[in-house]
């Protein structure tokens, strides 16, 4: 069914609550999970010191998805860390085409009010124009708020 | 594991049964096939606007609900008969109102594990005016949902 599952990460609660439904997924195929951080040069700006900008957004890139990789190894399952530069959606999509992926799992916010009705802008581009499928997973309300607290996942 | 495929007689929507069909046989999973009846206002005019009221109201032709439910029916029967060729267990699920609303609001409120949902391929420019259904549902729904293209 599915062979690569691609999870865009950004370190947020989104991310690891997509991660965690990709394990699952992943799992259950025998799928390959990719992780992909996408460093977002735009938002970087020319101003000086962008280049050692740069270079700590690559490194806490490799960083997450050294974590995600090592999170879905632990499970069980075949894992790939990536990191990349350019616009976030048009990367992912790239990497997606590129490696053949055949499902890409996102992060939605798990906000109460008028933002819960509100996509991340680039879960909400990915959605719209990604040609394979994409599964969107809501960030618990309790994960939002501590991103890191893995007890606050819900089976 | 149960699922919900929201159906719509579109060509973005057969593909998402389908999708929904594969994985609901991978994992061994059921599948019910929800389509919301939302009758189809038409407009018989021409492309300038309507001068008054009275014109306007002459244009537009509502669909009759009980039309948009014997459609809904038959897209709920092929929809049937296509998981009974794939091996797949399936039910339908006729419901009423606006689908953004109603597909997500009844996964939710009968404790399925996703919806599977099609996308058109609008463009941009299109999407930013209309919104989609497939952007609607993921919007308001707290579970995973997956949009097929």
């Amino acid at each position: 069914m599915y062979e690569d599952i691609l999870v865009p990460t950004d370190g947020s609660a989104g991310a690891s609550t997509a991660l965690e439904e990709a394990i699952d997924l992943a799992a259950a195929f025998d799928a390959t999970v990719h992780s992909l951080y996408v460093v977002d040069v735009a938002s970087v700006g020319p101003e000086t010191g962008a280049v050692d900008l740069v270079e700590s957004f690559e490194q806490m890139g490799e960083d997450v998805t050294a974590a995600a990789a090592t999170r879905v190894r632990d499970a069980g399952v075949d894992a790939t860390a990536h990191v990349t530069t350019g616009s976030p959606h048009r990367s992912i999509l790239e990497y997606a085409d590129e490696h053949g992926a055949d499902l890409i799992i996102m992060g939605t916010h798990g906000r109460t009010g008028l933002e819960r009705y509100l996509l991340g802008s680039v879960t909400e581009k990915v959605v719209r124009t990604a040609d394979v499928p994409v599964l969107t997973v809501r960030a618990a309300e309790s994960a939002a708020e501590s991103a890191d607290d893995q007890t606050a996942e819900a089976e | 594991m149960r699922f919900v495929v929201a159906i719509d007689g579109s060509a973005e929507s057969d593909r998402a049964l389908k999708h929904a069909l594969e994985m609901a046989r991978a994992a061994d999973a059921s599948l019910t096939a929800a389509h919301s009846v939302d009758p189809d206002v038409y407009d018989v005019g021409g492309t300038e606007p309507p001068d008054d009221q009275a014109e306007f109201e002459d244009r537009l032709i509502v669909e009759s609900v009980s039309d948009a439910e014997r459609r809904g029916d038959r897209l709920i029967d092929e929809a049937v008969e296509q998981a009974g060729d794939a091996g797949v267990d399936i039910d339908g699920e006729l419901l009423y109102g606006d689908p953004v609303e109603t597909i997500p609001d009844f996964a939710t409120a009968e404790g399925y594990d996703g919806v599977f949902v099609g996308h058109r391929g609008l463009s941009d420019e299109h999407e930013r005016v209309l919104g989609s259904v497939a952007k609607g549902i993921v919007e308001r729904s707290s579970l995973p949902v997956t949009v097929v293209r």
